[in-house]
């Protein structure tokens, strides 16, 4: 059973391919996210196809897309919607206009563009799956997740995200450069007088809720419990690498991104390598490098990498 | 999910099985081993049981700290991770369990429980074993010693004695009577070996301290003979008790010409 679930993943990552060429990590890392129901913050240069990939995925997925794209003058009801003035029958009504957050896969895009306020309009839509305008509340509809984007260059006058908010993304995706050849298809792909390619649809809401409670079922052994809490509080206790190790959250973000894997790979159980595959973009952004690590050069990805090594 | 139990309890059974032949092979081995040392240092071979409990303790310990999962594991690289996952979630009821535990079942078909005994290793140890005891029988026979440690041990502890303590002549009675003064306190009555009694053995009783005196526990003294035997090293050149033969008759003889020779 398990097995069949991975030739739908490959199927669903075969027909993304037809759009997009190359940036499978990143397509799995999206695709573990929403497997374990939550959110993920994607980080890359602008121009590598982050909203196109996200795009795609919620067409096949078929799930609706909204996209926000974050400025310093986004206010937090451009996000989660207002109240506006309804005439019907010669009366008018307050009639609540739902905003870009209703939908399946919200993409926020540069989101460290918007000001703490709009960006903390995100949280209650992220942890809750709902949203409150005035006095009331809206619940959102199931599946839902906010993959935002941020651009690690041009920082001036961005507003970076707290670290409490950082730590609500599940993964902190880094999303690279395509490969030479990779790039030859890309310019062949986009500049030739080709139709675009018709996706088909291959998932639906239901499906995918179902593939999220088959996620949470995927069992883990004691031993590799373990190691994803020692890994967790070796961010805490190792002092001379971190100044600021990761939350109770980042244990269960590690459990359930490997579970994700596993099932995504046709595997019954969760493995020590789904942890060493998920340990970095699970606690990539969840840890603070300490004076000293940055002096050395070092990176969160070095650091997950030493700790990882220790932690056996 | 109840047969699947049973088949964990057999695979843990099989393992600790294995584990524990293991573990009283090494244990013996190891008992000869100090058995036969001992013996070459003509010291107490009995004290070989000491590192062998102490051996026994660590494996044991370090057998029931080895995951037997991972052992099987080990064995069968396909059940890798599997045995120990569908292990540790056997009180989990639901579908992806269900078809890890059917997966578990199927390759452990595939492992035989002659994969977990390393036939080269015991027969390494037994060999070892047989070799050892055949050892032990001919450095018996043939009473062969690389040289008597016991005497050895005595000497270091007469250079410690003679060094310090009541060796030094430094103790008092006092400390001689109630045993806080030096170091050779043990030592004060002098060695074990210079007073042989024979064959016989000496019974000493002490009676307890009391304040009445129950007349049917008064015992005869049993009378023993005892033989005087010296040790060599101890030898007669002259004694001063010799002197004391000369008759009274002769010494007034010689007194008197002594007197006379001196008047003269």
């Amino acid at each position: 059973m398990v097995k069949d679930y991975k030739v739908v993943f490959d199927t669903v990552f075969k027909e993304v391919g037809k759009v997009m060429v190359g940036q499978e990590e990143l397509l799995e890392e999206v695709m573990i996210a929403i497997l374990a129901n939550s959110n993920a913050l994607l980080e890359g240069y602008p121009g590598l196809a982050k909203t196109l990939a996200i795009k795609t995925l919620s067409d096949v997925l078929d799930l609706k897309f909204s996209r926000i794209q974050n400025t310093p003058d986004l206010m937090p009801s451009d996000i989660t919607g207002t109240f506006i003035i309804n005439e019907q029958n010669g009366k008018r009504e307050f009639k609540f206009q739902p905003g870009p957050i209703f939908a399946n896969i919200v993409l926020a895009d540069e989101i460290n563009r918007a000001t703490p306020k709009s960006q903390s309009a995100l949280l209650e839509a992220m942890q809750e799956k709902q949203v409150t305008v005035g006095n009331n509340t809206y619940p959102l509809d199931l599946p839902f997740f906010v993959l935002a984007t941020q651009n690690p260059i041009e920082q001036e006058g961005t507003y970076p995200l707290p670290e409490a908010q950082a730590d609500r993304f599940l993964l902190k995706i880094r999303v690279g450069y395509p490969t030479p050849e990779e790039e030859m298809k890309i310019v062949d792909r986009y500049t030739n007088p080709v139709s675009e390619p018709k996706l088909k649809k291959l998932l639906n809401k239901q499906q995918i809720l179902h593939l999220q409670q088959i996620t949470r079922q995927v069992p883990i052994a004691n031993d590799v419990k373990k190691r994803i809490v020692d890994l967790v509080h070796a961010t805490r206790t190792k002092k001379d690498l971190v100044q600021y190790g990761a939350s109770p959250r980042a244990s269960i973000g590690l459990t359930l991104a490997s579970k994700a894997r596993a099932l995504m790979k046709g595997r019954n159980h969760v493995s020590t390598e789904d942890i060493e595959t998920m340990a970095y973009p699970v606690l990539r952004h969840r840890i603070i490098l300490n004076f000293e690590a940055e002096r050395k050069g070092m990176t969160t990805d070095d650091a997950v990498k030493e700790l990882l090594s220790k932690v056996k | 999910m109840k047969g699947f139990k049973a088949i964990l309890r057999e695979v843990n059974f099989i393992v600790t099985a294995v584990l524990i032949f293991d573990i009283i092979l090494a244990s013996v081995l190891i008992f000869l081993s100090f058995y036969l040392a001992l013996m070459l240092f003509s010291l107490n071979p009995w004290y070989s049981l000491l590192p062998t409990i102490i051996c026994l303790g660590f494996l044991v310990y370090k057998g029931n700290m080895t995951n037997k999962y991972r052992i099987v594991e080990e064995h069968y690289q396909p059940l890798y991770e599997k045995l120990r996952t569908s292990a540790d979630n056997v009180e989990q009821d639901n579908v992806v369990v269900d078809e890890l535990e059917k997966e578990v079942v199927k390759d452990l078909q595939n492992v035989r429980v002659s994969s977990f005994v390393k036939i080269d290793r015991i027969s390494y140890k037994v060999l070892g074993c047989i070799l050892l005891c055949l050892i032990i029988l001919f450095v018996s026979i043939y009473n062969v010693s690389f040289g008597d440690f016991n005497l050895g041990l005595d000497k270091v502890k007469e250079l410690v004695y003679k060094s310090g303590g009541a060796g030094s002549g430094n103790s008092t009675g006092d400390e001689l009577v109630s045993g806080t003064g030096g170091e050779g306190d043990q030592d004060i009555f002098g060695e074990n070996s210079m007073a042989k009694i024979g064959n016989n053995e000496l019974e000493i009783k002490i009676k307890q301290p009391s304040l009445e005196i129950v007349g049917s526990m008064i015992e005869e003294i049993p009378e023993r003979e005892f033989e005087e035997t010296f040790p060599d090293e101890i030898s007669m050149t002259s004694s001063g008790s010799y002197e004391d033969k000369i008759t009274l008759e002769n010494q007034k003889l010689v007194k008197d010409y002594f007197k006379e020779l001196s008047k003269s």
